[in-house]
């Protein structure tokens, strides 16, 4: 990475205009904004529960378990008499915290291996290629299901020790599930980064800048990926909406995350038993909050492809 | 293009070998038969009494040979479709998988049956109704279809339709939540099996309606606006012809192809629906055998999904070539 | 979701000669608990005949060829063994308690005869009328084919028993003679409990595992099997030359097998099932207390089961006594148990590490003294040279007093229990979290290795005993000169405790194995070895078409007087 910082920054007329005509269709996409303003409202309401909350999540009482909506409990309680709303507030953080590791560790990962196999070519990209072809030859949730029932000694499959805490990142129970969705969600990124390198390649600004004597790290890092970042966009906002729900699957068949911590896939599973009674209410709420995410993720991805690449515009 | 499939197929098996590999290790690694022998007792057992129950039934499922000699074994017999026993039940893994897959097939056909029909239907009345009303509503609904949780969906419908409509008509339930049939009944030309049928195939395909028509709306519209239909519009040949002859047709083709990769996809769906309907196919045996740690059920189990998706993409390939001869394959 | 209730054959087995040591013992008051007036019972001539019923079953059986190792479900006794095989010994209740009683097939109680105490003797008079199905009576042959198949056989689940019988006469074709080489205090389970008597005319000489293992059509009992196909449902049809009294009154009876606890439910309020016997989790319970239109159920408490806090004696913290013990008093029992189980009539919690069917041989009120007392707690631990750190932790020598729960994975109950738990104990300045294991891995390794600390699960009662010395003892603790299978996973050393225990083993004579349990418990409660929970109840659901005596037999299971059963038009 040091060939990074050595580089001059090169700051030429064109991508500039050409960030500031992105920003602008982005801005005046519709659906997009109210997909942004949506996901940063959930967002802010989860991740600021400790401020407006009124109950202590942790705190239970167990004799007050499923009772209905009141005064006290707009949402009601749950098994073991919590708060309901205050529950859906946690659980949300959860869900979006591994949504965003997810995508964040598996388009990293993708982009990499796909750059890599896009730019070298020969047998890394047979290698890299057969790999990808690998890891999609089973659907990831049968993969994750026989990892999942062994969860909890998942920990012993990351080889080094992250220790409490990585960057801003607190190490919790849930790390091995994001490694773990992570390692299944990184393909669709590696192909489409590979075939992009693949036609980038070609072009004369890489050409010039090869003869120009500059490394391979370089040219990927300066001039290939900058202009990956468009679909590497594009794919990061789907595969936060595909990791929060292959999470939640997870979650609904048993072998997600584990009490005392909950996500809005375990709550459904825990309500799944209320249908056809008068609590099934509380299957609603979870529920609802995963679609309005999933839904306003898909909005501001399809707004970057749209600001990206004006001609794949659908509407 | 025979060569190409030819060596697409040779190409595919390393990657099914190595993957059949990792998933046998994996599943060897991670369940050990004897565990549940183990298991919490009261009374006063003879240790030793356990310990002859275990090595017995080690050397049952074999997993007191060396893995790679187990993974031998295993992968010799299932390329003649021999996946040995089960060890729950001592059936042969074939004949479970077998008669759950008879209840998949029927799920994953009529689920692309009316997903195929219904987002064609869609997509196609939504591009020549652009802009209208009922396109912006159906493209609203299909942006909730892809959004919404399939197990979220599932349960949502068992309760409306189950509880919630018919106490509200007052009537008795019209679908049914448990299996394909009702208990001693059979066929597929009854009014009790569609009962049966409509919920877990809502459940299977609400998801890939949403996408597909989405998809389908797309690629009819880039037909409409390209040269040929213009052409043909303007040499006067009736709207109907060129959209149903000319833009539909071609319109298809990547459709088809998008159809044929996301069938693979379906395999892992019916875990959920299975689950949730108690529906005794292949997701739900996996499940099952999965928590019962019945290693030779789960194996054989992701060693066929992995075959069928290789089949599917393969048959993506075939499907692009031949309905769209621009395309050569190399 | 996980299905919890994988029980055992040993387990059925073992559940058939307790409550034969309880029966022998004569009515204990410790009978099933009942749903709140929901149960009636309707005399047998109002039972209408014919109709079809569809029993929602939670597994099912993994094989039919109950002698061999595969037939593990109880399910599978519960739904095809006992309503085919015949037994000579029946469960029933007799006023209060559940009685073992010679059944029709035997013209008199059979009696074991002592006279020569090294080769007890008992003789069988089988019922002239008792014939299988293809009119073939059965007959000494039976018995003798059923020893030797169980005694003698490969691959077989539990030879318990069998193999302490020297031989079967038969003097004539209703009388078998069986002499025993030595006392076998079980010798009621035998030609009965999980097996039952199999036909030799059919079997002798055949592979058990091909002519029994997919189903088989003969039967001796009030019912055949019809079909079973596979993995989706079995259907009994009654045995059209059934030899006794209750002929079966319903045209079909299927079992349907459900996905898992919550798919059973929906299933039977949805009305495409009739009865069910879920496991007692969460909603079950939910549902239960907020009612289910149209439905009876009857609950009992009186199981082989016992659910409680397992300690590792020698972990940390808990290898002081006054921890374990100021573990004990941070915790409200009472309010989880009534939680979860009030609404099926359990309100207290277990107060013995005994399972309740022992409880004639256990002090039910041991640990009745550990209630929740935040006094206390800070009394002893304080004593004990601990004190609350910044956190409000309890800390001592630098070392805060950190505690993992482990338990099984997919519980919902257990995860209810532990998250309730984990706030108790918080407040109480322990710091508490939960750690789910798969079965596989905790039962298989981490229990034997005593890597826990806490453990939450049920001791399931498998064999005929009252002794708890495998548990407790001192020489049980996993080790080498055990091979590392001792059962004492919690550790427990008590020099005074292993001597009541072993007196206790010593001992037939059962007012001293009475005497010495209800020692050895308050020695166990003083010491705080354990923490115990509850019975896990069992619960019977059924929609109110169904009529006839419906109630949930401890030994035979939930369907055990099936053939009694009708459906209301």
């Amino acid at each position: 990475m040091t060939a990074v910082i050595e580089d001059p920054i090169v700051t030429s007329a064109k991508p500039r205009s050409q960030w500031l005509l992105f920003r602008r269709r982005f801005v005046r996409h519709i659906a997009a904004m109210i997909g942004l303003g949506t996901l940063t409202l959930l967002v802010v309401v989860c991740f600021a529960a400790d401020l407006w909350v009124f109950y202590d999540p942790k705190l239970t009482s167990i004799l007050e378990a499923g009772e209905g909506p009141s005064m006290a409990h707009w949402f009601g309680t749950d098994d073991n008499g919590r708060d309901y709303l205050t529950r859906i507030a946690y659980a949300g953080q959860l869900s979006l915290r591994i949504g965003f590791a997810v995508a964040f560790i598996s388009t990293f990962v993708g982009a990499s291996l796909g750059s890599i196999a896009g730019w070298f070519g020969g047998w890394v990209d047979e290698l890299i290629t057969r790999v990808v072809d690998l890891f999609l030859i089973v659907p990831a949730i049968v993969f994750l299901a026989v990892i999942g029932r062994k969860i909890s000694e998942a920990e012993a499959f990351l080889w080094w020790d992250l220790g409490d805490e990585f960057l801003f990142y607190t190490i919790d129970r849930d790390t091995p599930i994001i490694f773990a969705l992570a390692m299944f969600g990184w393909m669709q990124v590696a192909r489409v980064t590979r075939a992009q390198v693949l036609s980038l390649k070609e072009k004369e600004f890489v050409e010039a800048a090869r003869a120009a004597g500059a490394s391979s790290t370089r040219i990927i890092v300066r001039h290939i990926l900058p202009n990956c970042v468009g679909v590497l966009m594009v794919n990061l906002t789907l595969s936060i909406a595909g990791a929060i729900v292959a999470e939640s699957t997870l979650s609904f068949l048993g072998l997600g995350v584990q009490e005392p911590q909950t996500s809005w896939g375990k709550m459904i599973a825990d309500a799944k038993g209320f249908i056809g009674t008068e609590k099934v209410f509380m299957l609603y709420f979870p529920g609802l909050m995963l679609l309005l995410v999933v839904l306003s993720v898909n909005f501001i991805g399809d707004g970057l492809r749209d600001a990206f690449d004006p001609r794949s515009k659908q509407e | 293009m025979l060569a190409f499939f030819i060596r697409r197929t040779l190409y595919s098996i390393p990657v099914l070998l190595v993957g059949s590999f990792l998933v046998f290790a994996m599943v060897s690694a991670t369940f050990d038969p004897t565990d549940d022998l183990r298991g919490p007792r009261g009374g006063n057992v003879d240790a030793a009494e356990i310990e002859r129950v275990i090595q017995a039934e080690r050397e049952r499922t074999g997993t007191d040979r060396p893995l790679v000699e187990q993974y031998a074994s295993w992968i010799g017999g299932a390329v003649r479709l021999d996946f040995g026993d089960s060890w729950e039940t001592r059936d042969t893994v074939g004949s479970r998988l077998w008669r759950a897959f008879g209840n998949t097939l029927q799920l994953i056909g009529w689920g692309i049956l009316i997903s195929a029909v219904l987002s064609v239907a869609i997509g196609v009345y939504s591009a020549v109704r652009q802009y209208t009303i009922s396109d912006y509503l159906l493209t609203g609904l299909s942006y909730i279809g892809i959004a919404m949780p399939p197990f979220w969906f599932a349960l949502l419908a068992s309760q409306f339709m189950i509880f919630t409509l018919p106490n509200l008509l007052g009537t008795d339930k019209f679908l049914f939540i448990s299996g394909l049939h009702s208990p001693g009944k059979s066929g597929i030309f009854n009014l009790d099996y569609l009962q049966h049928l409509v919920l877990p195939v809502a459940t299977l395909t609400v998801q890939i309606i949403a996408s597909w028509s989405r998809f389908q709306r797309a690629s009819m519209l880039e037909v409409l606006s390209s040269d040929y239909v213009r052409t043909a519009r303007a040499k006067g040949v009736p709207r109907r012809q060129v959209l149903y002859r000319h833009a539909l047709r071609n319109a298809l083709i990547p459709l088809v192809t998008v159809m044929a990769i996301d069938i693979g996809l379906l395999f892992g769906g019916l875990i959920i629906t299975e689950q949730i309907f108690s529906i005794p196919g292949m997701g739900r045996l996996f499940i099952g055998s999965l928590l019962d740690g019945d290693n030779p059920v789960v194996a054989a189990y992701v060693l066929l999904t992995a075959v069928f998706i290789v089949i599917f993409n393969l048959i993506a390939d075939f499907m692009y070539s031949v309905l769209d001869p621009r395309i050569r394959l190399s | 979701m996980i299905r919890q209730r994988k029980r055992s054959l040993r387990l059925v087995a073992g559940a058939l000669t307790l409550a034969l040591v309880a029966a022998a013992c004569g009515g204990d008051d410790d009978d099933p608990k009942e749903g709140d007036g929901d149960t009636t019972t309707t005399a047998a001539a109002e039972v209408p005949e014919g109709g079809e019923l569809v029993i929602g079953a939670e597994q099912q059986p993994d094989c039919m060829a109950w002698i061999l190792s595969c037939a593990g479900s109880s399910w599978g006794y519960w739904s095809a063994n006992v309503h085919t095989m015949p037994r000579v010994f029946d469960t029933v209740k007799e006023g209060d308690a559940w009685v073992a009683k010679a059944s029709a097939l035997v013209t008199a109680e059979p009696e074991l005869d002592l006279s020569d105490p090294a080769k007890p003797v008992v003789t069988y008079s089988i019922n002239p009328d008792a014939v299988w199905n293809d009119e073939t009576p059965v007959s000494c042959d039976d018995f003798e084919f059923t020893w030797r198949a169980v005694a003698e056989g490969d691959d077989v689940y539990d030879p318990t028993g069998y193999t302490d019988i020297e031989s079967v006469d038969c003097p004539d074709p209703q009388t078998a003679v069986v002499t025993f080489s030595k006392v076998y205090s079980g010798w009621k389970q035998l030609f009965g409990g999980g097996y039952g008597i199999h036909p030799a005319h059919l079997l002798d000489g055949k592979d058990m595992e091909a002519e029994m293992a997919s189903g088989y059509s003969f039967s001796a009992g009030p019912w055949v099997i019809e079909s079973w196909e596979k993995d989706v449902e079995w259907t009994l049809v009654p045995n059209e030359n059934y030899w006794g009294e209750d002929t079966a009154k319903l045209d079909k009876v299927i079992f349907r097998l459900q996905a898992d606890t919550s798919a059973q439910f929906t299933a039977f309020k949805a009305g495409e099932v009739s009865v069910i016997y879920p496991q007692p989790q969460i909603d079950a319970v939910e549902q239960i207390e907020a009612g289910i239109e149209g439905a009876k159920s009857e609950y009992s408490a009186n199981t082989g089961n016992l659910e409680a806090l397992w300690i590792n004696n020698a972990a940390f913290p808990f290898e002081d006594v006054a921890v374990r013990q100021a573990f004990a008093y941070s915790i409200n029992r009472d309010a989880i148990v009534e939680a979860l189980f009030g609404p099926l009539g359990v309100e207290r919690p277990m107060h013995t590490l005994n399972p309740p069917i022992l409880s004639e041989f256990a002090d039910t009120e041991a640990w009745a003294g550990y209630t929740q007392d935040l006094d206390t707690v800070n009394e002893l631990m304080e004593g004990a040279g601990w004190a609350r750190n910044d956190d409000g932790f309890w800390e001592k020598d630098g070392k805060q007093a950190d505690v993992e729960i482990k338990s099984t994975l997919g519980n919902r109950r257990r995860e209810v229990t532990v998250t309730e738990l984990i706030s108790q104990l918080g407040e109480s300045g322990f710091n508490v979290t939960f750690n789910p294991q798969d079965a596989g891995a905790l039962f298989g390794e981490q229990g034997p290795a005593g890597d826990f600390q806490v453990a939450l699960y049920a001791q399931v009662l498998t064999f005929i005993t009252t002794g708890q010395c495998n548990l407790f003892c001192a020489k049980n603790i996993p080790s080498e000169a055990n091979d590392n299978a001792g059962q004492n996973w919690t550790r427990t050393d008590i020099p005074e405790l292993d001597e009541a225990l072993e007196a206790l083993d010593a001992t037939l004579d059962e007012e001293e194995q009475a005497r010495l349990g209800k020692q050895a418990d308050a020695i166990q409660a003083e010491n705080m070895i354990s923490l115990p929970l509850d019975p896990l109840p069992n619960i019977l659901l059924w929609s109110d078409t169904v009529v006839g005596p419906v109630s949930d037999n401890p030994v035979l299971g939930p369907f055990a007087n099936l053939s009694q059963w009708g459906l209301a038009a």
